[in-house]
């Protein structure tokens, strides 16, 4: 198996690939979402080695460009829509015996509370199996901001709300009361 | 009979039938560990302050089928949380609402706020949450089981808190409620004693716009809006969107025992109360929206008084001044500023109405009342001043408030909208101003509101 490749690796090839066409910042963010934030920067920085090289300063079309360009991906994020929207009740039990969780993890999923790069590969695959979406579009979904289930009766001292941060895989295992030697399986990054 | 006491009444037999199946009674972590397997529900115990739960200290999850419970050190603290939900479960909220999935030929164009932009509103004092709280110890120690250790086998509220494992306070207060409160039987399990007639089948048929019935006394009005109830329940509408208003506690609950005679589940999960019930349990609902820093507290008509009387020597009055004794005065002066109340008129509206009534050329009895008002608008105002600043509410504001606050608010209003599908009034003879407001806010232009009345009854008369 080829070990897994590192960001500033991903970075590179693309430096390499976005020299030759600026079409390869669309191809590396479907293929690394993880990296969205880095790669625009990336190319922006790329940009602007471009437009120095030839001894131009950025002009506002250049600026307008950029600001275009980021607006397009941002919105491509948005329209990714809710993976677990169509799951009904024997779906999330399925779900729970295939994974090897608490129903209180799906639901840290569905409600967007798991900080994605926390999680391992091998796990995230398996939810968009059963979930029936590519990883990128899994990911996208979940680096969405954390949000409060509908459908949802709450006993609390005052309005419920969904948390501001989120909170890393192993911790919302701990959270949820998942032995220890279960989290360390979880964890596992291999397949 | 009221929708908690429907709920107490139905953990009660959840009770026993678990007791029957072999579950000690003495254990309430079993127990409801028990029900919650027989419903198919996993239990999730959750670390204390985890992003888990949300801020919430438990939670029932219908998509899920799981609760989530804080994870105490008191196994009868951990089991109440749990029979917390479990009375959501038992009572109407083990279903996932989808709205877009329900076939609605009239549906409205304006779309309620839901999904991540619907607006959270929560208050533990909602009757839905006390309705739990009370469906929680009654199912861990019903009131009969409480009776029967005290008087037959001599337990005081301490033994019994002791070998159950519950606080005190709780034991003592069913306790309390199974010796000093009189029994309500349950609702005997009967139909409507004869088939509707004719012309009430087509008044309890109707669906989609705006219906009144008007019938004279004796002519089976309250059989027909049961039968109307039960008839939206068996076509599968949901009972926590219908709500029953009525204008006394004596006819809600004689409507609620009527319909929990038909079906106890769909009794306790709809709204049947008062349209002022209703009204304080929509501003505990919506407090932070409304601009109360906590949810507000009633303040009654002595108090009201007692705050005023500290007040009114600095309002400069004439007509209204008493200096020896102004409680007449001002019990006078509420029950005026109460009837603009009804009418949804504010202090600065009935100020602008006082001065109105002295236009140029008026006889002088038309001047001085027009003066007499304006003073009572000044009491009004220092009266409103006095509740905001206490975070208080009065009898009038139950309604009024609502409606001024639903009229502002579009987001609030569609999300009751699509929360309310079936609105239903008795009595409705006895409507006022703000209660007619309250129902144009709730409904789409009357779409399935059904009324029903005899204006010969009517106490306007």
């Amino acid at each position: 198996m080829s070990p897994p490749i590192r960001s500033s690796q991903v970075l590179d090839l693309f430096a390499t690939a976005y020299r030759e066409s600026t079409a390869a910042l669309a191809e590396f963010l479907v293929k690394y979402p993880e990296l969205a934030d880095a790669l625009v920067e990336y190319a922006h920085q790329l940009n602007l080695q471009r437009e120095c090289a030839g001894e131009r300063s950025i002009t506002p079309e250049d600026e307008l460009w950029i600001e275009a360009q980021v607006s397009r991906i941002s919105a491509a994020r948005s329209a990714i829509s809710d993976p677990f929207a169509a799951w009904q009740p024997s779906q999330y039990v399925e779900a729970r015996k295939v994974l090897g969780v608490p129903a209180a993890v799906l639901i840290a999923f569905r409600d967007r509370l798991v900080n994605v790069a926390s999680v391992p590969l091998p796990f995230l695959k398996h939810l968009a199996e059963l979930l029936k979406v590519g990883m990128a579009d899994l990911v996208i979904f979940l680096e969405g901001s954390p949000r409060l289930a509908a459908n949802t009766s709450y006993k609390a001292n005052a309005a419920p709300g969904a948390p501001a941060e989120k909170a890393d895989f192993e911790s919302i295992l701990a959270q949820a009361g998942v032995p220890a030697d279960k989290v360390s399986a979880l964890l596992e990054e291999d397949i | 009979m009221d929708a908690i006491e429907i709920g107490r009444q139905s953990a009660a037999r959840l009770h026993d039938e678990l007791v029957t199946l072999g579950c000690d009674p003495w254990k309430p972590l079993a127990l409801v560990t028990m029900e919650a397997d027989r419903r198919g529900i996993e239990i999730n115990p959750i670390e204390a302050g985890s992003p888990l739960l949300a801020g919430s200290r438990a939670s029932f999850d219908p998509l899920t089928r799981s609760i989530k419970h804080e994870r105490t050190s008191s196994d009868f603290e951990n089991a109440f949380l749990i029979a917390h939900e479990l009375g959501h479960v038992t009572l109407g909220d083990d279903r996932i609402e989808n709205a877009t999935a329900d076939v609605d030929p009239a549906r409205p164009a304006e779309a309620a706020p839901v999904g991540e932009e619907r607006i959270v509103d929560y208050s533990r004092k909602a009757r839905r949450e006390v309705q739990m709280d009370l469906f929680a110890r009654e199912l861990l120690l019903p009131r009969p089981t409480a009776r029967r250790l005290h008087l037959e086998a001599g337990m005081s509220a301490s033994q019994i808190a002791d070998k159950l494992g519950a606080p005190f306070a709780a034991v003592a207060q069913q306790l309390l409620d199974a010796l000093l409160l009189p029994a309500v039987l349950p609702p005997s399990e009967t139909g409507p004693d004869k088939p509707l007639n004719e012309r009430q089948l087509e008044a309890a048929s109707h669906r989609g716009a705006a219906y009144l019935l008007e019938a004279g006394p004796g002519t089976g009005k309250t059989k027909t809006l049961v039968a109307r109830v039960a008839g939206l329940v068996q076509e599968g509408v949901d009972p926590r969107s219908i709500v029953v208003l009525t204008y006394s506690n004596k006819a809600a609950g004689e409507l609620s025992t009527r319909l929990a005679g038909l079906n106890p589940e769909a009794a306790a999960a709809m709204w049947i109360g008062t349209f002022h019930a209703f009204g304080l349990n929509l501003i505990r609902r919506f407090h932070k929206e409304m601009g109360y820093a906590s949810e507000p507290r009633l303040i009654d008509r002595p108090d009201a008084i007692s705050r005023l009387r500290d007040q009114v020597a600095s309002l400069n009055l004439t007509y209204y001044r008493d200096l020896y004794d102004p409680t007449m005065q001002l019990r006078d002066v509420l029950g005026a500023i109460s009837r603009a109340q009804d009418e949804v008129v504010s202090h600065e509206r009935y100020a602008e109405l006082a001065e109105a009534m002295a236009k140029p050329g008026v006889d002088s009895a038309t001047v001085e009342a027009s003066d007499k008002a304006l003073e009572v608008s000044r009491i009004y105002r220092c009266y409103e001043d006095i509740k905001a600043k206490r975070g208080r509410v009065d009898f009038g504001d139950l309604v009024a408030r609502c409606v001024t606050f639903l009229e502002e608010r579009q987001d609030v209003r569609l999300a009751l909208r699509a929360e309310f599908r079936h609105i239903l009034v008795d009595e409705y003879q006895d409507v006022n101003r703000a209660s007619v407001r309250l129902l144009q806010a709730l409904t789409a232009d009357g779409r399935n509101l059904w009324c029903v009345g005899d204006v010969r009854q009517s106490i306007y008369r």
